[in-house]
């Protein structure tokens, strides 16, 4: 009974580990999109395109 | 077994002595919290108040309930962090818009519009906490995942499954 409450403790903490590393991977591939924010020449104003 | 969020068509379905909550019950002493985007909060509170200021008062006292009940930590409520809500709004600025019929053919146009955008913020905030999304109306989610996964090619790809009646929303 006790081995059997420690496997589903493990299994739980194994099951948000993966749901956090597929919630960091996701967060990554956004940012890998992200262009440098060097020399991007002169912007308009970002309210503009806030209606 | 991917996580997966409840979206607002399956929460919804939440009820006092329902088989959803005893279900709900169920995963959460298996140390499986069910996930609750915050967005769908808004949209059952939505529902219930409209629906007592309009002289249900069934539905008054059915948001009483779920309000003390999204209090009590029975369920985790999720919300998007900064990288799943800028996501959502490039997929907002994406065709198409709202599906037109299927189960919500009811709504006017512009209920339509803020519950595709409400979808959207649904879908994203599953993709932004590492889950899959489970909803009643897969067909309708379908469009939204293809465009987050289109955007984000090179992330984990967003799932969308069926509701528990189906055998999904968490595992059996």
């Amino acid at each position: 009974m006790l081995a059997q409450l420690v496997v589903r403790g493990l299994d739980a903490v194994e099951r948000e580990r993966a749901v956090e590393r597929t919630a960091r991977a996701r967060a990554d591939a956004y940012r890998e999109r992200s262009v440098d924010n060097d020399d991007l020449g002169a912007l308009p104003p970002l309210e503009e395109a806030i209606d | 077994m991917t996580a997966v969020v409840w979206d607002t068509t399956i929460a919804s379905r939440l009820r006092p002595g329902s088989v959803l909550l005893d279900r709900l019950d169920l995963l959460s002493s298996r140390d499986e919290p069910v996930r609750v985007a915050a967005v769908s909060l808004l949209e059952i509170s939505y529902g219930l108040r409209k629906a007592a200021d309009a002289g249900r008062a069934d539905f008054g006292r059915l948001h009483d309930w779920f309000r003390a009940f999204a209090s009590s930590g029975r369920f985790s409520v999720v919300a998007m962090g900064a990288e799943a809500a800028l996501l959502a709004g490039e997929v907002r600025a994406m065709p198409p818009v709202p599906p037109v019929g299927g189960a919500r053919r009811t709504r006017s146009k512009a209920e339509a519009r803020v519950v595709w955008s409400h979808d959207i913020s649904i879908a994203c905030t599953a993709w932004g906490t590492g889950c899959d999304i489970a909803t009643v109306d897969v067909a309708h989610f379908a469009e939204i995942v293809r465009s987050i996964n289109a955007l984000v090619g090179q992330a984990p790809p967003l799932g969308v499954t069926g509701a528990p009646e189906d055998g999904a929303a968490g595992p059996a």
